[in-house]
């Protein structure tokens, strides 16, 4: 496989459609020297290719440099379908749909919470339930349910979590329209029903962060960011609700391909035609999941703010952006000089329209960045951009490198406070498991695909 | 131990042979509830009173695995108990599974399982029964 690659400058690498039979379009990997060496990992290589034989897929497979192996797409994988001619795959948004970001902002300085850290860091921890199988302060009712699942953040800040003014901060205004609770199954909703508000377990996280640098002064005053500032960053998404969703539209999926005569080389990648009774089922349930996962986000926003409010009572918290990783969105575009419909499927990918905020959470101990979406993104990649820093270990493996440290004294040193539900975690998650976020940012601003504005040093963080 | 931790860069898999398909399915359990929660198999004999059973059908071998797993997460995510089978049988036509288990505490997490998935899937019958699955972490 990795003789179909061609560098086609120093951060783009073309894979041939020689690389496999069937590939419709070449692959383009977004990589300098240092993300090409650690392309060793076959398995994401050949998902890309696998990705590019898919019907209707138009342009490239493309995979930022965050690429590693997922399941069906790689993650950093990005494909955009012709909505008459193409499908759509639950494997192209992966299980945990619309799984992503939300960033907010303060006027507070490093001082102001490190004088309070070892109360708020506890105060947090107490708020925001995470770890595997969290559950929620509240059951939500039938009725309820289905709001979240129809109208997304809206729901929320009718019911009392958060303010309007984020909505407006929030990708597709906090819902998703056209999303379909009636086709999400009722052992999806039996899942997210006690699940609402947490984070969760794994990478997901809960982070107070300082603006360390600013790299473009007038996009980080729009954004209401400046160098010194706290912020606050919340990774999570639709908890068990979103992978049932996958899970169930997977057996979907692989019925459909029989009645439409789609072959894909791997199971993973399970389709139907967007244009299909199962497909617009899959686009509407996975709505809904969206929305189950921009209602998490902004209460778990909500209760950090609470938090805030308990010791700074005179300085709010302000949305600066809500951003999903893992999402397919029918958007227009330009293609071959006219205004196209597609099905963009993004998997741990960002969309990154022009001027439009990218949040890029950093591994446990490292710094994360904001950047902005840019008009070379929306010609060459469907508006889209890397998403993090994407793991180069295996979990075992960072637990036998990790053993030995104390990585709460060995991140302490480094000024960052911890809180975890599980030691475990901690381990799997250090800062070496991932390749360097730095890099993977510098190669999206050299190909011109978004632009840095700002870097977040992490003070503390919570993990499930 | 019948079944062997396998790595992958984001998640985490797991392989296993057995005597037979219905073993096979047995045993994919204990290693998800190994791998998940660091139960051994003493959770057997830590066990509510209740028995219940189940029935999970599939299209196809792969199916029929990645359903008895996800099945399982299910029970622990929305009862918060394992379900320990005793015994399964694989049933042919039409392809099911019929399991008879017990109810077990839950004690621990080692892994946050979110998902049997079919990427990287092998499930074999003939000439070993041998299955090799990845779990979404």
């Amino acid at each position: 496989m990795k003789g179909s690659l061609t560098r086609m400058d120093d951060v783009r690498l073309l894979l041939g459609r020689e690389a496999q039979d069937g590939m419709r379009v070449p692959g383009l990997i977004y990589a300098d020297k240092y993300i090409e060496s650690m392309l060793e990992e076959e398995n994401a290589l050949l998902q890309v290719a696998n990705v590019a034989c898919l019907p209707g897929i138009i342009g490239y497979s493309f995979a930022m440099p965050d690429i590693h192996w997922g399941y069906g797409f790689p993650i950093g994988g990005v494909a955009a379908f012709d909505v008459d001619e193409g499908i759509i795959s639950p494997g192209g948004v992966g299980y945990d749909i619309s799984c992503g970001v939300r960033l907010l902002s303060s006027s507070l300085v490093v001082t102001d919470v490190t004088n309070v850290m070892d109360q708020l860091l506890p105060a947090l921890f107490s708020a925001v339930p995470c770890g595997v199988g969290s559950s929620s302060r509240q059951k939500l009712s039938d009725r309820d349910l289905e709001k979240v699942l129809t109208d997304g953040a809206r729901w929320a800040v009718k019911a009392g979590y958060g303010i309007e003014s984020d909505l407006d901060h929030t990708e597709e205004n906090g819902c998703l329209e056209g999303a379909l609770p009636s086709v999400v199954s009722n052992r999806a909703k039996e899942r997210g029903r006690t699940q609402l508000g947490t984070l969760g377990s794994g990478n997901h996280f809960l982070e107070i962060q300082v603006v360390d640098e600013v790299f473009d002064e007038r996009e980080a005053s729009k954004l209401g960011l400046k160098t010194g500032c706290i912020t606050v960053m919340i990774h999570c998404g639709s908890r068990g609700l979103g992978h049932q969703v996958c899970d169930d539209y997977l057996k979907v999926m692989r019925r459909a391909m029989e009645r439409y005569h789609i072959i894909v080389p791997d199971r993973q990648l399970c389709c139907a035609p967007i244009k299909s009774e199962e497909g617009e089922k899959y686009l509407g349930a996975m709505k809904a999941a969206a929305n189950f996962a921009l209602v998490n986000r902004h209460m778990i926003a909500d209760a950090v703010r609470h938090v805030f409010t308990a010791f700074f009572p005179k300085v709010p918290l302000h949305t600066v952006y809500d951003v999903s990783h893992n999402i397919a969105h029918i958007e227009t575009h330009e293609w071959e000089g006219h205004r196209k419909e597609l099905c963009v499927h993004r998997k741990g990918a960002t969309r990154a329209f022009q001027g439009q905020p990218v949040l890029i959470p950093g591994s446990m101990g490292t710094a994360s960045y904001v950047l902005v979406g840019t008009r070379q993104a929306e010609i060459e990649t469907f508006a889209s951009t890397c998403h993090g820093a994407g793991r180069v270990l295996s979990r075992n493996e960072a637990v036998k490198r990790a053993r030995g440290q104390d990585l709460f004294k060995v991140l302490s040193e480094r000024g960052i406070s911890v809180m975890a539900e599980s030691p475990r975690t901690l381990g799997e998650e250090m800062p070496e498991a991932y390749k360097d976020v730095s890099n993977v940012v510098d190669v999206v601003q050299e190909a011109g695909i978004s632009l840095k504005v700002a870097k977040l040093r992490p003070l503390a963080v919570i993990k499930g | 131990m019948p079944w062997k931790e396998i790595e992958h860069t984001a998640d985490v898999g797991f392989e296993v042979k057995a005597a037979s398909l219905d073993e096979l399915f047995l045993e994919a359990a204990l290693a998800l509830y190994a791998l998940g929660y660091g139960e051994t198999e003493e959770l057997r004999e830590n066990y509510e009173k209740r028995k219940e059973i189940l029935q999970i059908e599939g299209i196809d071998l792969e199916e029929l695995v990645v359903s008895w797993l996800n099945e399982l997460i299910f029970i622990v995510e929305t009862r918060h108990v394992l379900f320990v089978p005793t015994s399964v049988h694989v049933i042919a036509e039409p392809l099911h599974i019929t399991v008879e288990g017990v109810l077990s505490e839950r004690h621990g997490v080692r892994l946050p399982v979110k998902s049997a998935t079919y990427g990287g899937l092998v499930i074999r019958r003939y000439p070993d029964p041998f299955l090799r699955i990845f779990l979404d972490v």
